[in-house]
């Protein structure tokens, strides 16, 4: 813990799997839902979060901790440049993980409204599945060989929108 | 059987969210992936006609047969609002009566961010009158339209960003316009030559703009700015970012003493000039006024005149003791530089009066120049002015190739 946060007001998160992170309350307000449940008192010491298993939970602390950290875009403030770049390498090499856990984090990420993580979950996805075949899609995305539509559905939604197709 | 892939049981708003990030083909297409995602693209909240759609809806060699009609269906199934409407739109592909039938749709379906480029400019495209109603529009963005006459039209309070290129009003006026939106923030105009819309002093009354941009074409020669109105705008608080475009006009000087107290335009970082006619005095001096009255500039990107229209006037550059040494500046770009004793005065005021430039890239007009050894002679002596800032890296381009003379 470096000594410049150790002063300031602590919170902990509690996993579904029982393992509790300490983080400064600065870090967790990058949380709407946890900013809420702070400024209406309604949180004890420890906040459980019940539906976030710990891998997905430090991932999500690694992200507020850094979003937290780098100068917010503000009317008089000078938007640095470096800073602004810095956060977009941050972002870029962060979303570079397999699809289940993309999927995780952005549940837990909308279950605790944290906007700008929900942006960048669902531009990963939508970046990896543009301009890609329906087969392609499915892969990507894990669809169940069960859930397919008949030849025939198939052919008639094709047909129905069959601009997009052509 | 519950759907296992890794998008189905997110709740819908992360569905269309993720959606809308995708191009509209490929939203649409999402409805055959499986049965758990049939109609999932209906939740979409933007539609994007822009040129890469019609380059898709066209084929690469243009050779698939376009009807603005098949789009129809869309509209039957869109469930939502409909927040952002991109139409780039060449009128041999959509007759006018499809892009009225597009704006009516998205006029009641809570229209913020709109964007209407017509392609044809002696033509400008009449927009239908129930777009104004649309209060709640925040960024409108509009090519060679035309606002009808509307006894009841109220103004958009909620703009935030404004970018128009030809646009006309047949009844009330630009500043009547803008009087309405009072919230705006970044304001873009580009006028073509006929009649001027743009008034300073209207502009000048937004205290919210921080971006400002405007754009006269003269195609004729004939438009003349004051630039006593440009200093108008020093009044605006929170402004960071200028660009003015003079594509043939004239500068007429400031004749009139400014009564108002400000002097400078004290928040702008970003200050852009194009087309300056450096053998015209008055502009040239023009120029030199406007990086005196920024004492906080950041960033100056300038581009000279491709032609000249004059002989060159000889501008008398004093080096005002008090403003030496005190500009800010850190990056300077100068492109169509013809090494006029001008445009060099210019540049040497620049160098020597800014302590902290970190980079200068100017850009020759080797043709102008006569030639590439002119354009050698030239940078070589460039290389030799004074500067304040030691680290200041100088880039000449258009020499032979990108040459590092820190």
């Amino acid at each position: 813990m470096s000594t410049s946060s150790s002063s300031s007001k602590k919170i902990v998160l509690k996993s579904a799997d029982n393992e509790t992170f300490e983080i400064d309350e600065i870090v967790a307000l990058e949380s709407q839902a946890i900013k809420n449940m702070i400024e209406d008192e309604c949180a004890d010491n420890v906040i459980p979060l019940g539906n976030i298993d710990s891998k997905t939970l430090s991932k999500i602390i690694e992200y507020c901790k850094k979003h937290a950290e780098s100068p917010k875009k503000d009317d008089n403030a000078d938007i640095d440049e470096k800073a602004v770049e810095d956060l977009k390498s941050f972002d870029a090499e962060f979303a570079k993980v397999d699809m289940p856990l993309i999927q995780d984090i952005l549940m837990a990420a909308n279950f605790l409204n944290i906007d700008n993580l929900i942006g960048l979950m669902c531009r990963t996805i939508a970046d990896r599945i543009k301009g890609k075949t329906p087969e392609e899609i499915r892969k990507i995305l894990n669809i169940n060989k069960n859930d397919l539509l008949s030849p025939e559905q198939e052919a008639k939604a094709r047909e129905e929108n069959s601009w997009a197709f052509d | 059987m519950e759907p296992d892939d890794y998008i189905s049981s997110m709740p819908p708003d992360v569905i269309s969210n993720i959606l809308d990030r995708l191009p509209t083909q490929d939203a649409v297409r999402t409805d055959i992936l499986a049965r758990s995602w049939r109609f999932n693209w209906t939740m979409i909240t933007q539609l994007i006609f822009d040129a890469d759609f019609f380059r898709f809806m066209l084929g690469p060699d243009d050779e698939k047969e376009f009807n603005g009609r098949s789009l129809y269906r869309l509209l039957i199934h869109l469930k939502g609002p409909i927040t952002k409407f991109v139409l780039d739109v060449n009128p041999e592909l959509l007759d006018n009566e499809d892009i009225n039938h597009w704006i009516l749709f998205v006029s009641r379906n809570g229209i913020k961010d709109l964007t209407l480029e017509y392609f044809d400019r002696d033509h400008p495209f009449k927009l239908p009158t129930q777009l104004y109603s649309c209060m709640q529009l925040e960024h409108l963005k509009l090519e060679h339209c035309c606002f009808r006459h509307s006894p009841s039209f109220q103004g958009f309070p909620n703009l935030r960003s404004l970018d128009f290129s030809n646009v006309g009003f047949q009844s009330y006026t630009f500043g009547e316009f803008i009087s309405r939106s009072p919230l705006l923030e970044i304001l873009k105009f580009r006028e073509f030559g006929r009649t001027k819309e743009v008034k300073t002093d209207e502009i000048a009354k937004l205290r919210n703009l921080k971006t400002l941009s405007l754009s006269w074409f003269s195609f004729d020669g004939q438009m003349t700015i004051k630039s006593s109105s440009i200093f108008q705008l020093m009044g605006l608080p929170k402004l960071q970012e200028l660009s003015f475009d003079f594509w043939m006009c004239n500068l007429m000087t400031a004749d009139v003493v400014r009564k108002k107290a400000p002097t400078s335009f004290n928040c702008l970082k970003t200050l852009k000039l194009s087309f300056i006619d450096f053998s015209d005095e008055v502009m040239a001096s023009f120029v030199f006024k406007m990086i005196c009255a920024s004492p906080n500039l950041q960033t100056l990107e300038i581009k000279a005149c491709d032609n000249y229209v004059s002989p060159e006037t000889l501008w008398s550059l004093e080096l005002d003791p008090k403003t030496a040494g005190k500009l800010l500046l850190l990056d300077v770009s100068f492109t169509s530089f013809r090494g006029s004793k001008n445009e060099v005065c210019l540049l040497r005021h620049l160098l020597a009066c800014s302590p902290l430039l970190k980079k200068i890239s100017i850009k020759l007009e080797l043709e102008q120049l006569g030639g590439r050894d002119e354009g050698f002679k030239l940078s070589k002596k460039l290389k030799k002015l004074y500067r304040a800032s030691p680290a200041a890296e100088i880039y000449i381009y258009g020499v032979v190739r990108v040459i590092d003379f820190s």
